[in-house]
């Protein structure tokens, strides 16, 4: 075919005509139209998808700016806006163009316009999910590592996946034994009512095992364990209590502590007069050991160790190998001992060697390292473990807990393990639970290796303090969106 | 693709042609085509993960001149577009989020060329190559608008084939063509480029062309 260049020319034009837009301003009496069932089914997919709904542009004119100035600044868009239905919403012009152009483009060669104060695509905004926990007003935690974004994608984890507590024991039944029990003068026979925590359902509390106390249920005579169940999986939009990290999940309690209460009742079984020396609570290593060996033959996929020492252990150590290579993730807590000469604390410290195991640290509410904090270059992440001198009690970790008067040795001889209440705390021990709820939310999620899930945590995180990995904040803050949303092809 | 950039590329075909024109031909030969081909992308394992496969179906279309020198000045935009998934990637394993990644690539190409042997030969080889701007955008299931991304990366490529009349006026091609552009992919942290060490958003394709014109 052989054309003449000024018939070229000709051609060109034409095309050019053609393609320009033709968008006419509306005037305002412009009465409002309902979506057509196509318009509907871009809105439904824009819901789905995200983003913005396809082919629409809100673009607000200068004040002043005559219709035929309008016209010209919509003639400035080239593509996709002939034919275009246009409505006006206030002072606001909304185009709908019938081939779903571009509309980020749209907007920005609008917004260029010396006619448009700004154009914007007609953006679909995301619901978060708030829980109606009446106290989740006081989890700033859980915005903080944008958990609630996270929910959006995760409900929680799932009741297949289990996480396993290795701490001083949940109370799994409503129960009230008699103890024979010095209460200062004589031994008693005392009945002391332990109930399950109402804000985590019964049907994911599995039965667990007792390593230091008893034969008997696994029943929490300190409130610890209780505690940082509740920040790894406490029901959540439930109308009652606080929230919980992955509120489907299942627990294992694995009581591996004797706090104060179980060694008066021990002394109490012994007819030992007198009261249990505070100091002489703990978790044994060879508890601790069998629990998270436990927790692996039982087949959790997460193993939550909110406990810590300063001794090195290799039984530790290789309880932890022997965990990771069963399919477990393991959180453990750094410690609190950052202002008592910053000791390296196991068995976090082996987290640093040991793929599948991740040591934490805490953060205020400022995202800042919480002062009690270790660090050391063994630190892997932080998530938030709360801060007095950052907000008072308000700074701390909220959870619907045990309440702690029932069980003050300093004011009761007869304690009482039935009652919660919201129990405020802080440490790297309410830190580390929310890594553990996040590893279980990944596991639901499709990743299913331990070193996995402690690496989309770690690749995830919010840099904090020094860029990259550093010893105050290990690879930065917990970020559970981040975590669950993983990796695409280019973002 | 920004505005002005389509603009500069408009202006610099049609220096171009103009230059040709004033070079003494006097007529133009003139077509447009339409393709449809298979891309092995150069990121294969960010693909494969992402999508189960390196391989995707192109459809293109466009428009060009033969100047009587035998160069070939062509337009060509092409679409593709697939659903897959977003993963986490550790250590070369690949775990399936399940949530759905839509990723849609508008290449616009420019491309020049010598086209061998004469106009009333049945078969004219061609080879050439030019300058690409790939449009990009990712979205998925709960993606908000931050991240949903949309961007544009510049590429060059390199093209050959062979062409056959089939008429006076209807030609059939088939087209190889290989198009490198780097630094696209694994530039954010949550590209799965960066745990494949790939960043090339190019590929190598074979299409079939129809041809309109000559």
């Amino acid at each position: 075919m052989r054309l003449r260049f000024p018939v070229l020319l000709l051609l060109a034009g034409l095309v050019t005509w053609l393609i320009v837009d033709r968008v006419q301003a509306q005037q305002p009496a412009t009465p409002p139209f309902l979506r057509t069932p196509d318009q509907i089914r871009a809105l439904i997919a824009a819901s789905a998808n995200g983003g913005y709904v396809p082919g629409e542009t809100l673009v607000k004119f200068r004040d002043g700016t005559a219709p035929v100035d309008q016209t010209r600044a919509l003639s400035a868009v080239r593509r996709g806006t002939t034919g275009a239905a246009t409505r006006w919403i206030g002072d606001v012009l909304l185009i709908t163009t019938p081939d779903n152009a571009d509309a980020p483009t749209i907007a920005a060669t609008l917004a260029q316009q010396p006619e448009v104060e700004w154009a914007q695509p007609n953006y679909v905004r995301k619901r978060k999910l708030r829980p109606n926990d009446p106290a989740y007003s006081l989890q700033w935690n859980m915005d903080l590592i944008n958990l609630p974004a996270a929910w959006d994608i995760n409900h929680g984890a799932s009741s297949a996946v289990t996480v396993a507590l290795v701490d001083s024991g949940v109370n799994t039944i409503n129960t009230t034994p008699t103890f024979p029990l010095w209460t200062g003068r004589a031994f008693e026979n005392v009945a002391i009512p332990f109930r399950v925590n109402p804000d985590i359902a019964a049907s994911r509390v599995k039965a667990g095992r007792d390593f230091v106390f008893w034969g008997g249920a696994v029943l929490d005579l300190d409130g610890h364990g209780t505690q940082v169940a509740g920040t790894i999986l406490q029901d959540t939009n439930n109308n009652l209590g606080t929230a919980g990290v992955a509120y489907q999940a299942s627990l294992l309690p694995l009581k591996v502590c004797l706090g104060y209460w179980d060694l008066q009742l021990l002394l109490g079984a012994a007819n030992v007069p007198g009261f249990a020396n505070p100091d002489d609570t703990g978790c044994p290593d060879d508890a601790i050991g069998q629990a998270i060996r436990f927790a692996a033959d039982s087949g959790a996929q997460v193993i939550n160790v909110s406990l810590s020492g300063s001794a090195p252990s290799p039984f530790l150590r290789d309880a932890l190998n022997y965990a990771v290579s069963h399919g477990s993730f393991i959180a453990m807590a750094v410690g609190n001992e950052f202002e008592d000469g910053n000791p390296v604390e196991y068995p976090a410290a082996y987290g640093a060697q040991i793929d599948g195991a991740i040591a934490v640290g805490a953060v205020n509410r400022s995202s800042k390292r919480a002062p009690y904090s270790n660090t050391g270059s063994y630190m892997e992440i932080v998530a938030p473990g709360g801060d007095f001198n950052d907000g008072g009690i308000d700074g701390l970790i909220t959870q619907v807990g045990l309440d702690f008067n029932d069980s003050d040795f300093t004011l009761v001889t007869k304690p009482r393990f039935d009652r919660y209440a919201l129990i405020s705390a802080e440490g790297t021990s309410v830190a580390t639970p929310h890594v553990s709820g996040v590893a279980a939310m990944l596991y639901a999620q499709g990743i299913t290796s331990p070193a996995a899930i402690e690496s989309a945590i770690e690749r995830t995180a919010t840099d904090l303090g020094t860029r990259g990995r550093d010893s105050e904040y290990g690879f930065g803050l917990v970020n559970a969106r981040a975590a669950v949303r993983g990796l695409g092809l280019v973002k | 693709m920004t505005a002005a950039r389509i603009v500069r590329s408009g202006v610099l075909a049609s220096a171009l042609l103009l230059w040709a024109t004033a070079a003494g031909a006097q007529a133009l030969e003139v077509h447009g085509f339409f393709d449809i081909g298979a891309e092995k992308f150069t990121a294969a394992d960010s693909f494969n993960a992402i999508f189960g496969s390196s391989v995707g179906v192109v459809f293109g279309g466009g428009a060009g001149v033969v100047l009587p020198q035998n160069i070939f000045i062509d337009a060509r935009a092409s679409r593709f577009k697939k659903d897959g998934h977003r993963v986490f990637v550790n250590n070369g394993d690949v775990f399936d989020l399940g949530i759905t990644d839509t990723v849609t690539i508008t290449p616009f190409e420019i491309s020049a060329g010598y086209r061998f042997g004469r106009t009333r030969d049945t078969v004219r080889p061609y080879a050439g190559g030019g300058i690409s701007w790939y449009k990009y955008e990712e979205t998925g299931q709960f993606a908000t608008s931050t991240e949903a991304t949309q961007n544009t990366f510049r590429g060059f490529h390199l093209l050959g084939g062979a062409e056959f009349r089939v008429s006076k006026w209807l030609g059939v091609a088939g087209e190889a063509a290989w198009a490198t552009v780097p630094n696209a992919l694994g530039q954010e942290a949550t590209s799965v480029g960066a745990a494949f060490n790939e960043t090339d958003l190019g590929g190598a394709t074979f299409r079939a062309k129809v041809i309109i014109g000559r």
